[in-house]
C-alpha cells in the first residue's frame, strides 16, 4: 500500500449544539481517488473546510504527509501542498479565464513590488511560467480557446473546470473536490470522470465528494461514507454498495431510528 | 463614447502618445492664462488623488472614504519637512508618501478584517480623527493656524514659481504614478489584490495571505496620496486642516465613482469632469458638492460601472486582450 | 462624588438620544439588512423640522417631535426610492454608494439652503431637581420618558400587528417570507421609514438639548448611531437602546477625562474596540458563516 498523505484523526466540528462533523477519522493514501459521499446536511463540505483551515477544528487533529496542519490559516495550506475546489463555484468572476488560472500560481512565484515596476529578470521569469504553465494547465481541462475570456461568461461546467484548472496551479499533493459535476449533464460528467482520472494518472491524490454515486463508484478506490457528521462506513465501492447502514442512510433513515 | 474606449483600447501606444503630445501642447497654449492653468493643475493633482484611491477601492475592494486622511498627512509632512527642517521637494516627496502609507498600515492592522460600511465609517473616523488631531496639536502643527511660508521647489537647479513650471511638475507625478501602478497592477501583486475584491475566501484558498495584501493595498494607495499632498503643499505654499475635510475625502471618492473604479482611465475621466464641470459652471461653485453627489446617484442609476468603467474588464487586461484576438484568428 | 454622578446623569440623558438613532439604525441595518449612509442626514432633517416648528410655527415639544417624526418618514420614503428600490437585493456596495450620495447632496443642500451658521433653538423645559449636588433637568427626564415610550410603541408594533410580524418574518428570510405571501418590498419601504423616523424624533431631541441645529451636525450624529448600533450589536433593538444608552456614558465619562474637542474620537475609539474585540455587539447573535 502507498503512504497516508492525508490523516484525521476524531476531526469535530460543533456549530452550538449541532455537530456537523463528529469524530471522524479517515486516512486517505499517496495516489488515491477517495471519495466522500453522505446524504445532504451530512458535514462533507464541512469536512472540507475543516481540512483546508477555512473554518476552525472543535477538537481532534488532521496530518498531511505526518505533519499536524489542525487550524492552520487557508493560505498555508495551499502552500504545503492541499488544495481545492468549491461547492458554490466562487471564481474570480472579472478576472480572465487565465488570469484566474494565474492566481493560483500565487505561492510560486516571487515577485515584489520593486521588480514588478522594474519588470526585472524575476518578473519576467514569473510571467513566462505563469502564462506558460496556465495555458497548459487550461489545455488540461480544455479550456484554451477560452483563456481571454471574462470568467463569469462561461457555462457552469466550465467554470467548474476551471475551478480545477486554478486549483491544480498551486501544484497541490492532494486536490479536494467538492461536486465538481454537481448540475452537469450527463456528458459532461463523463468528460469530467475523465478529467479527474488525467489528473490522478499525473501523480496527484484526490479526494472528492459527489452526489452521483455512479460517478463516484466508477472513479474511486476508496469511498468514506458520512451521515449527520459521523462517518459510518469506509471501504471499496462493492463493500458500500452492500453496506446496510449506508443504505438505510441513502433511505432517509438515521441511523438507531 | 464606448467607442472611442475601444478604439483607444486597439491603439494603446498610440492613444499613450496621443495624449502625451497633447498635455505637453496645452501649457503653451494657455501660458498666459493662469486661470487655465490652475484648473489643469487641479485636474493632475486630483488624477493623481483619485487613482490612490481607486488602488484601494477600485482594485481590492476596500472601501475607503477617508483618503483625504491620508492626503492631510502628505501635505502636512511635506509642510513640517520644507519650513523646520529645510529638507528638499525632492526628499519631501517620497517622505511624505511613505509616511502616509505608514499611517495606513497603522489603520489597517486593526481593520483589515472589516468589510462594506464598518470599514468604510472607520476610514472616516480616521480621516477625521487626522484632522482633530493636525488642528488640537499646536506645537507640531500650529493648529488653526495652519503652516504658512512653504518654498517653492527646486527642480534640477530651476526654481518652480509659476503655475507653468507647476504644471509640468504634477504633469511628471501624474505620469510616474500611472506608470508605476500600471505595471504593480499588471502582475502577480495586483491580480492578488483584484482576486481578493472577487472572492476573498477563494483567494485564501488560492495561498494568498489576504490580511496582509489588504495591507499592503492600502499602503501603496496611500503612498501617492501622500505624494499629492506633498505637491499641494508646495503649490499653495500653506497648508491648513480646512482642506482635508471629510468633504473633500468624498469629493475624491466621487471622482473614482463617477469616472469608473476598477480601471486605470476610469478615475483619470472622473478627475476631469468633477473639476471642469463646477468651472464651467461657475454661478454652481457654491453646490460643488451637491453636484458631485448627485453625479454618483446618476451614475448608479444610469451607468452603474462608471464612465470609462465596464472597462473594468477590459482595462484589466489589455495585453491578453490583444493576445486574444490573435489567439482567435489563429 | 457628586461630580461623578452628574457625569452619569449627563451620560444617560445623552445617551437616550444616542439610543433613539441607533434604534432607528438597527431597524434598517440589523432588521431589514440594508445598508445605509445617510443616517446623520435624516437626524439634521429631523432636528430642522422641529426647529422650525418650534421658532416659526411657535407650537409645542410636542408637534416639533412630530414635525421631525413626519419629516424624516418623508425622506426615508424619498431615499427607498432613490436608493433601494432598483437593489432589491444589494449587493451591500451598492447601497453604500447609492446612500453616500444621497447624504453629500442633503449636506451641502441644506449648508446652502439652511445655512452654514448654528441657529439657536428655543429653550423648552428649563427647570430642574437638585439632588445634594447633583442637577437632574426637566428636558432630560422628557428626554427619557420620549425613549421608553417610542420603544414600547415599536415594541407593540412588532409584535401585535400584522406588519410588524411580517417585519420580522422578513427580518429572518426576505425569500422564505416572500414565499409565504409577505411583500417584501412594502415591507422594506414601512421599515426604512419607521427608522428613519425615529431618528428624525432624536434629532429634534439632540437641537432641543443643545438648543442648537446646524448643517453638518449629521455627520457627528451619524457617527454616533453607528458606534451605538454596533455596540448594541446591530441585530437587536434592545441591544441598541442598551448601546446608545452606554455609549453617552461613555462619552461623558470620557470628555471629562479629556476634553469637549475629543468627543466624536471618543466614540469612534468605542467603534472600533467593539469591531476588534466582539464584533457581534453585546446583544447581537452571531451570523452562522456559509463558506
Amino acid at each position: 500500500m502507498n503512504d497516508v498523505i492525508l490523516e484525521t484523526r476524531s476531526l469535530s466540528k460543533h456549530f452550538g449544539g449541532l455537530k456537523a462533523v463528529d469524530n471522524v477519522d479517515m486516512i486517505v493514501r499517496s495516489g488515491a481517488i477517495h471519495g466522500i459521499i453522505g446524504p445532504n446536511g451530512a458535514g462533507k463540505t464541512t469536512f472540507f473546510n475543516l481540512l483546508t483551515g477555512l473554518i476552525e477544528v472543535t477538537s481532534g487533529t488532521v496530518l498531511f504527509g505526518g505533519n499536524n496542519i489542525t487550524n492552520i490559516p487557508p493560505e498555508r495550506v495551499a502552500e504545503i501542498g492541499m488544495s481545492r475546489t468549491f461547492q458554490n463555484i466562487k471564481l474570480f468572476r472579472f478576472m480572465t479565464v487565465l488570469d484566474n488560472v494565474k492566481v493560483g500560481f500565487h505561492t510560486r512565484t516571487r515577485t515584489g513590488l520593486f521588480a514588478a515596476v522594474a519588470r526585472s529578470a524575476t518578473f519576467r521569469a514569473d510571467e513566462d511560467f505563469v502564462t506558460e504553465r496556465g495555458l497548459e494547465l487550461l489545455d488540461l481541462v480544455g479550456l484554451r480557446k477560452q483563456a481571454y475570456n471574462q470568467a463569469a461568461n462561461p457555462s457552469y461546467g466550465t467554470q467548474r473546470r476551471l475551478e480545477i484548472a486554478r486549483a491544480l496551479a498551486t501544484d497541490p499533493k492532494v486536490l479536494l473536490l467538492d461536486e465538481p459535476a454537481a448540475g452537469m449533464n450527463p456528458s459532461e460528467k463523463s468528460e469530467v470522470m475523465e478529467l479527474i482520472r488525467k489528473i490522478s494518472s499525473l501523480g496527484r491524490t484526490i479526494v472528492v465528494i459527489e452526489h452521483d454515486m455512479k460517478l463516484i463508484m466508477n472513479l474511486c478506490g476508496v469511498i468514506t461514507v458520512l451521515n449527520q457528521g459521523l462517518k459510518i462506513c469506509e471501504g471499496t465501492p462493492a463493500e458500500i454498495r452492500n453496506n446496510p447502514d449506508v443504505i438505510s442512510a441513502y433511505l432517509g433513515h438515521s441511523r438507531g431510528a | 463614447m464606448i467607442a472611442i474606449f475601444r478604439t483607444t483600447q486597439r491603439h494603446r501606444g498610440l492613444s499613450i502618445l496621443a495624449c502625451a503630445c497633447l498635455l505637453l501642447i496645452v501649457p503653451f497654449v494657455i501660458r498666459g492664462n493662469d486661470y487655465l492653468l490652475r484648473i489643469a493643475i487641479n485636474i493632475l493633482l486630483y488624477s493623481v488623488l483619485a487613482t490612490s484611491l481607486n488602488i484601494i477601492n477600485g482594485y481590492s475592494g476596500q472601501f475607503n472614504i477617508g483618503q483625504a486622511g491620508f492626503y492631510c498627512i502628505g501635505a502636512y509632512t511635506a509642510a513640517i519637512l520644507a519650513t523646520r527642517c529645510g529638507v528638499g521637494f525632492w526628499i519631501a516627496l517620497p517622505v511624505s508618501g511613505l509616511i502616509a502609507s505608514a499611517s495606513s498600515v497603522l489603520l489597517g492592522i486593526p481593520t483589515a478584517r472589516l468589510r462594506g460600511i464598518f470599514l468604510a465609517i472607520c476610514t472616516l473616523g480616521f480621516s477625521e480623527i487626522v484632522r482633530l488631531t493636525v488642528l488640537n496639536w499646536i506645537e507640531f502643527t500650529r493648529g488653526p493656524m495652519g503652516i504658512p511660508g512653504i518654498p517653492f521647489p527646486t527642480v534640477l537647479g530651476y526654481e518652480i514659481s509659476t503655475n507653468f513650471g507647476f504644471y509640468f511638475l504634477i504633469l511628471a507625478i501624474a505620469a510616474v504614478a500611472l506608470f508605476v501602478c500600471f505595471r504593480v497592477l499588471n502582475s502577480r501583486i495586483g491580480r492578488a489584490w483584484i482576486a481578493i475584491r472577487e472572492d476573498e475566501l477563494a483567494a485564501k484558498s488560492m495561498g494568498i495571505p489576504t490580511t496582509r495584501y489588504k495591507i499592503y493595498n492600502l499602503a501603496f494607495g496611500t503612498f501617492w496620496a501622500g505624494v499629492a499632498g506633498c505637491f499641494y503643499a508646495y503649490l499653495s505654499s500653506y497648508v491648513s486642516a480646512d482642506s482635508f475635510t471629510l468633504d473633500e475625502g468624498f469629493a475624491i471618492l466621487c471622482m473614482v465613482l463617477v469616472g469608473g473604479p476598477g480601471s486605470l482611465v476610469g478615475p483619470i475621466v472622473g478627475a476631469f469632469f468633477l473639476v471642469v464641470l463646477p468651472e464651467m459652471f461657475r454661478f454652481l461653485a457654491e453646490y460643488r458638492l451637491v453636484i458631485f453627489g448627485l453625479a454618483i446617484l446618476v451614475t448608479m442609476h444610469v451607468r452603474p460601472q462608471g464612465i470609462a468603467g465596464g472597462g473594468v474588464f477590459a482595462a484589466l487586461a489589455p495585453e491578453a486582450a490583444g493576445e486574444g484576438e490573435k489567439g482567435a484568428a489563429s | 462624588m457628586d461630580y461623578y454622578v452628574q457625569t452619569l446623569v449627563d451620560g444617560i440623558a445623552q445617551g437616550s438620544i444616542y439610543a433613539l438613532m441607533a434604534i432607528g439604525f438597527a431597524m434598517i441595518m440589523g432588521i431589514l439588512g440594508l445598508v445605509t449612509f445617510t443616517h446623520g442626514e435624516v437626524i439634521m432633517v429631523g432636528a430642522f423640522a422641529g426647529f422650525y416648528a418650534l421658532t416659526f410655527l411657535k407650537t409645542g415639544i410636542f408637534i416639533a417631535l412630530v414635525a421631525g417624526f413626519a419629516a424624516a418618514w418623508i425622506l426615508g420614503l424619498v431615499i427607498e426610492l432613490i436608493c433601494y428600490r432598483r437593489w432589491p437585493k444589494g449587493p451591500d456596495e451598492t447601497w453604500l454608494i447609492t446612500t453616500i450620495g444621497v447624504s453629500t447632496v442633503l449636506k451641502s443642500g441644506a449648508q446652502i439652503v439652511l445655512g452654514t451658521e448654528q441657529q439657536l433653538v428655543p429653550d423648552v423645559y428649563t427647570g430642574f431637581w437638585t439632588f445634594g449636588g447633583v442637577r437632574i433637568l426637566h428636558i432630560q427626564v422628557f428626554m427619557l420618558a420620549v425613549l421608553f415610550l417610542l420603544s414600547a410603541a415599536l415594541w407593540l408594533f412588532l409584535k401585535k400587528t400584522k406588519t410588524g410580524l411580517e417585519l420580522k418574518a422578513v427580518s429572518m428570510d426576505k425569500t422564505a417570507a416572500a414565499l409565504l405571501g409577505v411583500d417584501v418590498r412594502r415591507i422594506l419601504v414601512v421599515g426604512n421609514a419607521i427608522g428613519c423616523a425615529l431618528c428624525g424624533v432624536s434629532g429634534v431631541l439632540l437641537g432641543v438639548y443643545y438648543n442648537s441645529v446646524h448643517a453638518v451636525m449629521g455627520g457627528s450624529a451619524g457617527l454616533k448611531s453607528f458606534a451605538s448600533a454596533v455596540l448594541g450589536g446591530l441585530t437587536s433593538i434592545p441591544g441598541a437602546a442598551i448601546g446608545g444608552v452606554l455609549l453617552g456614558i461613555f462619552e461623558n465619562v470620557g470628555v471629562a477625562i479629556f476634553s469637549s474637542g475629543w468627543r466624536d474620537v471618543i466614540a469612534f475609539l468605542i467603534l472600533i474596540a467593539v469591531l476588534l474585540v466582539r464584533p457581534s455587539g453585546l446583544l447581537g447573535r452571531k451570523g452562522a458563516e456559509k463558506v
